[in-house]
């Protein structure tokens, strides 16, 4: 019996699939913290971690690993996620960036899968814009508390594994150019996000359970997934709009727009020839 | 550095439905796929932007070869990758599954094809790759003089992702 034994119906290559695997995440608060552990305790072999913050008291209600001890010596959320997976996972790779994610671009083009768990939703389009123009697949994972008045809230949130070719979150409605506009408007103004552990928890578990869809073959072929999920209710569905767009060859990333134009193989590779 | 190729199902498939159409005389069907390349920190990503086929006409009669092709479908070739920043490969199929293999008949092919890539589009890698059933490889020349090596790596990008590790 092995450590992993107990997923052994995932495939009888899922230990060598999952390890040998690569995956990265943008964002470990609440959202990407509870994607880090599962994803560990799953067997993935390969991590790209990427958030420039270090923990804060605040973040404490909600951030999985994160301790007092932590938000007092303030330590780097990328430093929390490695220490979970290490517990889990002490011979994996394990790249801990502390930075914005767009200065970890060639770290992040190795990726399997790459998840967002971001808040902006500029910061989402531009995550999809990168993984679509790398055929990397991407999961964004978000959720929102929007007040209904009188002392009423509504906790909602989605889950969209957006993957090359397929329709992209714009296709979806929740990237449109009115929506970053609105955004872009709010910028500095909007306060803390309100966010908690058990919304984030249900989300980070679809998640984690579409990219083990993606790495081994036990899930069925569907590329196209938006969840719904609304907290009041404690229910998720598929998302409607998805079913309408299903099919379509998406508009806004053309499947042959990828690459790097200017990319350039280092002399030494190339056997000394010049490059022009 | 590794070169890792990545195919999205969508292409691999609409590739094979192309590669399997009869000839009036060739046993096989060969093309051409354009590919952009970037910078995946230990390893170069080799990304498939576009197939173009071989046209009918350009195929010469060849009992000793599976597919032999003439000037002129190297012509177009050579012209279509003469507008690209990327690289050129050229494409065909072995039937069965898992990872294919290049033959002593491919290999031989390659040595006198691929280097002309460079004469209209130098300082970018071109290759050769072969499809199976469900996986594939790639063969690259990272420059007209230099040595090509095998890619270390190949995913089908779909749902599942499927990958495979040449050796």
């Amino acid at each position: 019996m092995s450590r992993l034994s107990r997923q052994s119906f995932l495939g009888p290559a899922s230990d060598e699939l999952l390890g040998r695997a690569t995956v990265g995440f943008v964002g470990l608060g609440g959202g990407g913290s509870h994607l880090v552990q599962q994803l560990a305790h799953v067997g993935i072999g390969n991590y790209v971690l990427v958030d420039p913050q270090p923990i804060d008291e605040t973040n404490t209600n909600r951030l999985v690993g994160g301790t007092l001890d932590d938000a007092k010596a303030e330590t780097p959320k990328v430093l929390i996620a490695e220490r979970l997976i290490r517990g889990l996972e002490p011979d994996a790779k394990v790249q801990s960036l502390q930075r914005v994610w767009g200065d970890a671009l060639a770290e992040l083009r190795g990726c399997d899968v790459i998840f967002g768990a971001v808040d902006a939703l500029g910061t989402k389009s531009e995550l999809e814009a990168f993984c679509r123009s790398n055929l990397i697949p991407f999961i964004d994972i978000g959720m929102t508390v929007t007040a209904l008045g009188s002392g009423r809230f509504l906790l909602s949130g989605q889950v969209i594994r957006s993957m090359p070719g397929q329709p992209c979150l714009e296709c979806l409605g929740l990237v449109t150019p009115s929506k970053l506009g609105d955004e872009a408007r709010r910028y500095g103004d909007a306060g803390e996000n309100p966010q908690v552990v058990w919304s984030n928890g249900v989300l980070a578990s679809i998640a984690t359970g579409l990219c083990v869809g993606l790495l081994t073959p036990w899930a069925d072929e569907d590329e196209l997934i938006y969840l719904v999920y609304d907290g009041n209710r404690g229910t998720i569905v598929l998302g409607q709009v998805a079913e309408e767009v299903r099919g379509e060859i998406c508009p806004h990333y053309p499947i042959g727009a990828v690459g790097q134009p200017r990319f350039k193989l280092p002399a030494k590779e190339i056997g000394g020839e010049e490059c022009r | 550095m590794k070169f890792h190729l990545k195919l999205p199902r969508r292409l691999f498939r609409d590739i094979h439905v192309d590669l399997h159409r009869r000839h009036r005389f060739a046993a096989e069907r060969v093309g051409f796929l354009r590919a952009a390349f970037a910078d995946g920190g230990d390893q170069a990503l080799i990304l498939p932007s576009e197939y173009r086929s071989v046209a009918d006409e350009d195929y010469v009669d060849n009992p000793a070869a599976g597919a032999s092709i003439g000037r002129e479908a190297i012509r177009k070739a050579l012209e279509w990758a003469d507008t690209w920043h990327g690289g050129l490969f050229h494409v065909h199929a072995h039937s069965g599954r898992g990872v294919p293999g290049f033959s002593g008949i491919d290999i031989a092919g390659n040595q006198r094809l691929i280097p002309t890539f460079f004469n209209v589009a130098p300082g970018r890698p071109h290759g050769a790759i072969i499809l199976s059933d469900d996986a594939a490889t790639a063969a690259i020349w990272p420059g007209k003089q230099a040595v090509p090596r095998l890619v270390s790596k190949v995913t089908i990008v779909g749902a599942p992702l499927a990958s495979w590790w040449p050796r």
